[in-house]
């Protein structure tokens, strides 16, 4: 089982590193990026956190979170451009302080008077793994689905992560961004972290490749996490749009439109199962 | 005993805090770039035309900058260095003390008017339906969306050769940085100058930035004297001075001022960010 995964996994990554090779990254530094926002000056602009290779610039047709939302929002009526954004904070700036139609992204972090304002609807559940690094754990490490099992034991945590089971069993929490996560461990500067899978994979194979063999991932599944579409209640359109997308997007979910976008980018294999979680029930509550 | 203590603890502190402003002033603030002409350039004067932006800025804010110019990989790699350039690009590996936009690139669509009599005019993405447009190479990210539109591109791996096929008719019109095309142009053709139309597209200013590393010494003073320098430049005229040489006495830089001022704002709460 665990061949099989690794399999899919390299299968599914394989998969993406091709729709990848169409981006080489000069052009991303030296050129403009021509994408639909380009041209998108009347448009409503949505401001969504970078996230590979679900959701990138430097992933063909912008990940397969990209496609779908953007396939969801072209049925639900709205003309609106994505914008992709390195961190959370910034996201969160375009949604707060300039007023945006709708933002998405994880770990966003809003405090409870914010969150009253705001539609959260879900894009995509996503399965994670602990991560660490086997220089500092000759014998391992892992975890028996109880995290009492790694207290003592010191977790990086997405900026804006709800750690509180973490702190309560016993654990030190330190934060990063998603990339820095990675660092921290393979400094010793934390023992543990949680990743989707092929975004561990993607990151360490762009800004850590000599140090990919250090790195393993526990047995036992870190748990779920949701990748949000948020609209804005302040925004003039904003719950009216939230309905229509609900809409579009439970629509491409029931009709097999959702899981045929996620196949393309990742594959129909074990990994496909991880990214395709309880989307369907959620978007029902 | 005590007060003669006292008064040693005032004079070291004292010597601590000009040794930290000093350090500034002295030492040359260090900062990376990929050799982008004419943004930043080894091979232009003053380091092209956000080189000279930031080297005007420090000289207002009593600082001395010096540009290294490196491969882009080892741009992409190192996390500890100072970089110059747009954010989004270093922000995805890298986490910064201080990021300061000072320089607005856009993306404009040139096209060889003897070739088009009539003229072209593009907003929308329809507009562009039916035309030969050519890319540098890597540079399309909404494929699925394009094809669907019904739009086609041809891709190149230089700008320049995208540049001589509109000249030869094999392209109608090209997608690129706008000074970077306006540079082409005068390099390559000169005399035809005038025969290049360029189309701005309003929607794609992006910015260029000073991004200095959350560990670099002093990173967040530093920041905010180039954040003042930048004020001071934009008060005296020197920025407009500057950039009316690049842009052939083309008043862009009032054009500028919004988007930087946006993106000041954007960037500004690095400073004050803290671990969660």
């Amino acid at each position: 089982m665990k061949n099989l995964t690794s399999k899919n996994i390299s299968f599914a990554l394989a998969l993406l590193f091709l729709l990848t090779l169409m981006l080489p990254v000069t052009a991303s530094a030296t050129g403009p990026r021509v994408t639909k926002a380009l041209f998108g000056v009347d448009k409503t602009e949505i401001h969504v956190l970078d996230f590979p290779p679900f959701l990138s610039n430097e992933v063909a047709d912008g990940g397969p979170f990209s496609e779908i939302v953007n396939q969801a929002l072209q049925e639900a009526g709205i003309d609106a451009v994505i914008s992709t954004h390195p961190v959370q904070r910034i996201v969160r700036y375009y949604l707060l302080q300039e007023n945006a139609l709708a933002v998405m992204g994880w770990h966003l972090n809003f405090s409870s008077k914010a969150k009253e304002g705001l539609i959260f609807l879900p894009v995509a559940v996503m399965v994670e793994k602990f991560y660490y690094y086997k220089p500092f754990f000759l014998n391992g490490l892992n975890w028996n689905g109880k995290l009492t099992s790694l207290k003592g034991k010191t977790y990086a945590a997405n900026k804006g992560e709800d750690v509180a089971a973490y702190k309560a069993a016993g654990i030190t929490v330190k934060y990063a961004r998603t990339v820095g996560l990675l660092k921290m461990i393979a400094a010793g500067k934390a023992d543990f972290t949680a990743i989707p899978a092929l975004t561990a994979d993607w990151l360490i194979a762009k800004y850590m490749s000599a140090e990919k063999a250090n790195f393993a991932v526990m047995d036992r599944p870190a748990g779920d996490n949701v990748f949000y579409m948020i609209f804005n209640k302040q925004h003039p359109q904003g719950e009216a749009s939230a309905a229509a997308f609900k809409t579009a997007l439970r629509a491409m979910v029931n009709d097999g439109r959702y899981a045929q976008i996620m196949e393309k980018h990742l594959g129909n294999g074990e990994t496909l199962k991880l990214y395709m979680g309880n989307v369907k029930e959620r978007l029902a509550q | 005993m005590h007060m003669k203590f006292r008064l040693l603890a005032a004079f070291a502190l004292l010597l601590m805090a000009g040794s930290s402003a000093g350090f500034a002033q002295e030492q040359p603030v260090e900062l990376d770039a990929n050799e982008s002409p004419p943004y930043w350039s080894a091979s232009m004067p003053m380091d092209g035309l956000c080189g000279e932006i930031v080297h005007a800025i420090s000289a207002a804010a009593g600082l001395v900058s010096h540009i290294n110019y490196k491969p882009l990989q080892r741009l992409i790699e190192e996390d500890g260095n100072n970089d110059l350039g747009n954010p989004n690009f270093y922000m995805a590996n890298q986490d910064f003390a201080a990021i300061v936009p000072v320089c607005i690139y856009q993306t404009a669509i040139f096209y060889y008017a003897p070739r088009h009599k009539k003229g072209i005019n593009i907003q929308r993405v329809e507009d562009l339906k039916g035309y030969r447009i050519g890319i540098l190479s890597g540079a399309l990210v909404d494929h699925a969306y394009f094809e669907k539109a019904g739009i086609v591109f041809e891709q190149s791996y230089s700008r320049e050769s995208l540049f001589k096929k509109m000249l030869l008719g094999r392209i109608d019109l090209c997608i690129v940085a706008d000074m970077a095309g306006h540079q082409i142009i005068s390099r390559l053709f000169p005399e035809q100058h005038d025969d290049f139309v360029s189309i701005h597209l309003p929607g794609s200013s992006a910015p260029l930035a000073i991004l200095l590393d959350k560990n670099y010494p002093h990173a967040a003073a530093i920041g905010k004297r180039y954040r003042q320098g930048l004020q001071s430049i934009i008060k005296s005229g020197k920025l407009d001075e500057i950039v009316l040489k690049h842009f052939d006495n083309q008043h862009v830089s009032v054009e500028w001022l919004e988007p930087l001022e946006r993106f000041s704002r954007v960037y500004n709460f690095i400073d004050s960010e803290e671990d969660e």
